[in-house]
């Protein structure tokens, strides 16, 4: 049986030989997601690896087998990309996929547990991401503003929610 | 043809770990870039732990804690590298839930931060060859020499601290290499470590008396260091360090 | 971007700064699983790339002059293969004597670099020859900043059935790299048709031909689609740097403060091809004396060959280091008299209506420069105890650069606007490389077609040219093509269904098309006024500097520039934020090292140290709006003014803090190279 992993509820064969990484396995199987770097500082490249912010560039392709992966297509937080929208947060946009992972990861965790991210915690939740464009800000004012109104949109979300 | 394989006690992996071209996987953030551009021939053998029970497995005993090789930064048995100030310094949250604190000594690829705090805690390295078994040796050794190929790391063993604080000097506060650091910790076992550049050495001190731990740090430091005004930099460091060992207020 | 049956292509550069180069031996490489064709400088000899003077080699010929030139291309069947290929393929050459010394550049014996001298371009104004009493001499410097975009560079280049070949690449002017590659391939233009891609981020870094006639050749060679992508390493050598910049600078004044006189010595190393140097070093002079007035100066500003890796444009493009030449120098002076840096300012500052000192052009159109500095005095400086272990200052700085390309260049934007089935479609070959143009043109038709749904849609070369993505000129080149093109395109509405339409009436004319394009170029710049617009903007900066280490913590900085109107003020304040992230990167940490053999030693961006979430501080920006009665709508061009006097007012806050000179940015970068040497 060849080792697959599940990427946005697609079952995609993880080669058995070479030392290609989880960022390699996806680009060859036509799932484009934005290379910046490739040694783990720019974050373009993060994806949900069994639920959890990570840099794909970073994971070799033999650590993943079975796991389940989620891109920005089926984790994106809906409030997030509006408020990013919203407050000028996507300039060229090229980090924005990676950093709308893992500050929609992070709003579910907060909603779940009944608090609302401020600026300085997304800030630190941003270590990892590099924007060149933008100096973060309105990232991180997008960000506070879709938890407050996940949070107050009541239903409370789900903290492992994805469309899958 | 690179084969991933996937050992599932020590010995295998230490079998597989011995063969010529072998490149041994925990958290792999350190070794997936140098695979994704290596120009030398790839390897053999991609050798993966996470099968290994032992390898994910901590212990606390006697006032030491051992980690085995997969133990994560971020895993709270790690906490003790890093004192009140918590692990923010290190990398980035995506890389402390990956990186592993065996995996970032040994590594030849990687700027070993967890160096200075593992020598302050009097940290030995165990592993394992496959045809002599397991061995332990101090960290401050592994920092210079690095462990010898074809040799597997298994675990590390660290003195538990009562206090421990790390004072650098780096471009950015955060994601940029140590270039001047002295870090101390205190209670059994414990003692302190200075970085200068790529050298990370250990310092056998006390860190009751503020001059004389001054002073052993400085005698460390002009081993590797001549420039006056870095020392004094490294000086003033190690006032900190005492500094904040001995305050009761918050890092 | 990918295309079925698609080669891959990679670059192969030279390992050392200057060489003579004998060829390349491809024996080894052809024999890797995959390998298709090796090409180098002998298939296409004499032919060159530049922007403004053609002396770039597609591929190093006979000649390597900087470390990192191409010198020749792998074409493979997978980007594993073609780098399998580069690591094989030998290149024989022979290291000769490197030119590494800006200031050495034009000695007699220098080796020559350019092809002609070691001179690219050198600009020279006297004016008057007061001097007063107080002598301030000081010598500057600014490093090698990278534009560090996100996206590092791709493309793919695709052979048509009708003989066209099709490239799609992320580029700020697909119409001048169109020009360029025709040129240096020998194509006929009609041959190559330039698409832009999605742009990930420019700055300046996408003006000059990188992959692009590399990637053309391969696919010209194969017949074949070919697709080329750099690692983030290549890109940190693959595209031009700004002009690293020492200035000697001498300014006197009199006991009171007033200043009298500025005489400036300023080398910019332009590296090893002249790409835009002549145009930055222009700006460097014109805005050396920043908005100060002085009886007299003597300015010259020279920018010259070496065997560095090329300078060439980023965001500010000369006005950065000028801004950091002149405000470090009051500075300076204000520390010699004894006297507050912002009261000193006030003493010298021109008012609207003044000739500018270097260009004597009158500055107008603007805000006043006194009106600048107390707006950027506003506000509340972080009142946060400073930790015990670091020291607090506060500098200020002020920026001038122009907008536009000025200098009576040809300067032009080409807009189609069409209606139809109600709905309004904008025809644009912009550059959308983030900073909003689209919006931006989008607001500007539907102000005057209010009601009617608005896309622009993006045109390839086939369509006339907007001009690039550059000189902070899009909102007026493409914005006033815009609006010139909607406004004759609302009075034919006017026309049909009389002034007072409704959306549905439009919507009722069904698919008959109301089309109007239009190419704008204005207003006109001359010698006597070289720029059509300025931009006036100021940073106040407040750090901490820790005593032991000297490690800066940005705490604040005040943004603030006149934009004439905010089109999308958003966008405005977006630009504002961003820009003073990236001065603050200059001003630390960002530079492309070379060492003493003239290899570059960044590989990435654990080196080439960005500024993160955390080290941007609170940026607070503040959009003034002096309307420009030359522009449409009174708006100017703003994205260059934040990364202007960014760098300068963080440098001027360390001095605050430490008491240091702070002669040099990046600083920490600049300490710590003098240290390890």
């Amino acid at each position: 049986m060849k080792p697959t992993i599940d990427v946005d509820g697609v079952e995609v064969g993880l080669p058995t030989e070479g030392a290609s990484s989880l960022w390699d396995v996806l680009d060859n199987n036509g799932i484009r997601i934005p290379m910046g770097c490739g040694t783990g500082h720019c974050g373009a490249c993060t994806v949900l690896l069994d639920d959890t912010p990570t840099p794909s560039c970073l994971v070799p392709k033999g650590s993943v087998r079975g796991a389940r992966i989620r891109t920005a297509a089926s984790s994106a937080l809906p409030a997030l990309v509006d408020a990013m929208a919203r407050e000028g947060a996507v300039q060229c946009g090229f980090c924005s996929p990676g950093v709308v992972v893992t500050l929609s990861w992070a709003i579910r965790l907060a909603v779940a547990r009944h608090r609302c991210l401020d600026a300085d915690e997304v800030r630190e939740l941003l270590i990892g991401h590099l924007c060149r464009c933008t100096g973060y800000q309105a990232i991180v004012t997008a960000t506070v503003s879709a938890c407050r109104n996940e949070l107050a949109s009541g239903d409370g979300g789900d903290a492992s929610a994805t469309r899958s | 043809m690179t084969v991933d394989v996937y050992p599932s006690t020590w010995s295998e992996a230490a079998a597989h770990a011995g063969t010529a071209g072998a490149v041994v996987i925990a958290g792999g953030t350190g070794v997936q870039p140098w695979l994704s551009v290596r120009t030398d021939p790839p390897p053999t053998a991609l050798v993966h732990l996470a099968r290994v029970p032992e390898a994910r497995q901590w212990d606390r005993a006697d006032g030491t804690v051992t980690l085995g090789s997969l133990v994560t930064v971020d895993n709270l048995a790690a906490a003790i590298c890093f004192g009140t100030e918590g692990a923010g310094w290190f990398a980035t949250p995506a890389v402390r839930r990956r990186a592993t604190v065996v995996g970032n000594v040994v590594s030849a690829l990687g700027p070993r931060e967890l160096g200075a705090p593992l020598l302050a805690l009097g940290a030995r390295l165990h592993g394992r060859t496959d045809a002599s078994g397991p061995w332990t040796r101090p960290v401050a050794e592994i920092l210079c020499d690095g462990i010898p190929a074809g040799h597997l790391a298994t675990g590390v063993t660290a003195n538990i601290p009562e206090r421990l604080v790390y004072q650098r000097m780096s471009a950015r506060r955060r994601l940029s290499r140590v270039e001047l650091g002295v870090c101390g910790a205190q209670g059994p076992g414990c003692g302190a470590a200075v970085v200068i550049g790529a050298s990370m050495l250990p310092v056998e001190t006390g860190v009751g008396r503020g001059d004389e731990f001054v002073a052993a740090i400085r005698t460390q430091a002009m081993t590797v260091l001549r420039d006056p005004g870095r020392l004094a930099t490294v000086t003033e460091l190690a006032a900190r360090v005492h500094r904040d060992l001995h305050t009761r207020s918050e890092t | 971007m990918h295309t079925a049956g698609e080669l891959h292509a990679v670059t192969v550069r030279s390992p050392t700064a200057s060489a003579v180069l004998f060829g390349v031996d491809s024996t080894e490489a052809m024999r890797q699983p995959g390998a298709v064709a090796v090409l180098s400088g002998s298939d296409i000899p004499g032919r060159r790339l530049g922007s403004k003077s053609v002396d770039q080699p597609v591929f190093a010929d006979g000649v390597v002059r900087y470390h990192g030139e191409p010198v020749a291309l792998v074409i493979a069947e997978s980007a594993r293969s073609a780098h399998d290929m580069a690591r094989s393929l030998r290149i024989d050459l022979t290291p000769t004597s490197a030119l590494l010394d800006p200031a050495a550049a034009l000695d007699p014996d220098a080796p020559g670099v350019g092809p002609d001298s070691n001179l690219v371009a050198r600009h020279h104004t006297r004016r008057g020859a007061r001097r007063g009493e107080i002598v301030i001499r000081r010598r500057w410097r600014t490093g090698r900043q990278d534009a560090a975009f996100l996206a590092p560079e791709a493309a793919l280049a695709q052979p048509h059935p009708d003989g066209t070949v099709h490239l799609t690449v992320a580029t700020q002017d697909i119409h001048a790299d169109h020009a360029q590659i025709t040129r240096a391939l020998g194509l006929d233009p009609e041959q190559l048709v330039v698409h832009n891609s999605g742009i990930g981020g420019a700055f300046g870094g996408r003006e000059d031909i990188t992959l692009h006639a590399h990637v053309v050749l391969a696919a010209l060679h194969t017949g074949r689609p070919v697709r080329m992508a750099y690692s983030r390493r290549e890109s940190l050598t693959g595209h031009p740097s700004r002009h690293p910049m020492v200035s000697d600078v001498e300014l006197t004044c009199l006991p009171d403060g007033r200043f009298v006189s500025l005489t400036t010595r300023t080398v910019l190393d332009g590296g090893a091809y002249a790409s835009t140097s002549a145009p930055v070093s222009a700006i460097v002079h014109d805005f050396t004396a920043g908005m100060y007035r002085f009886d007299a100066v003597d300015i010259d500003t020279r920018v010259v060959y070496t065997n560095h890796p090329p300078a060439g444009a980023m965001r500010g493009f000369g006005a950065t280091q000028a801004c950091f030449l002149i405000e470090s120098t009051v500075d300076a002076a204000a520390a010699v008299l004894d006297v507050d840096p912002v009261e000193l300012r006030r003493r010298n500052l021109l008012h609207c209506g003044e000739p500018l000192a270097v260009t004597g052009q009158v500055l107008d159109g603007c805000v006043d420069p006194h009106d600048l500095l107390d707006a950027v005095l506003t506000g509340i400086v972080c009142d946060a105890v400073p930790h015990p272990d670091r020291r607090r200052g506060t500098g200020v700085a002020l920026g001038i650069k122009s907008a536009g390309l000025g200098h009576g260049k040809a300067d032009p934007a080409t807009v189609a606007v069409t209606v139809s089935g109600g709905q309004v479609q904008v025809h644009t070959s912009a550059a959308e490389v983030g900073q909003g143009v689209t919006d931006t043109v989008r607001r500007i038709v539907g102000a005057q077609l209010p009601g009617l749904p608005v896309t622009v849609v993006a045109m390839p070369t086939t369509f006339p040219t907007a001009g690039g993505s550059k000189a902070s000129r899009q909102t007026m080149a493409t914005g006033g093509a815009a609006h010139r093109a909607a406004a004759e395109v609302r009075s034919q509405l006017d026309a049909a269904l009389g002034a007072g339409w409704t959306p549905a009436m439009v919507v009722d004319l069904g698919s008959r098309a109301i089309v109007h394009q239009v190419t704008y170029d204005g207003p006109q710049t001359s010698p006597q006024q070289p720029h059509k617009a300025f931009q006036l903007v100021a940073h106040r900066s407040t750090v901490d500097v820790d005593t032991a280490t000297g490690q800066i913590d940005v705490l604040q900085v005040v943004c603030v520039q006149d934009c004439g109107r905010a089109i999308d003020p958003v966008a405005v304040q977006e630009q504002l934020v961003g820009g003073t992230a990236q001065g603050i990167g200059f001003a630390l940490w960002e530079e492309r090292r070379v060492d003493a053999d003239g290899v570059q030693t960044t590989t990435g961006f654990g080196d080439y140290l960005l500024p993160t979430s955390v080290d941007v501080g609170e940026v607070i920006a503040l959009v003034l709006e002096v309307p420009h009665p030359g522009l449409t709508w009174g708006a100017k061009g703003i994205g260059e003014g934040p990364l202007v006097s960014s760098p300068a007012a963080v440098a001027a806050a360390v001095r605050a803090a430490t008491g240091q000179p702070v002669a040099a940015i990046p600083i920490w970068t600049d300490a710590h190279q003098r240290a390890a040497s």
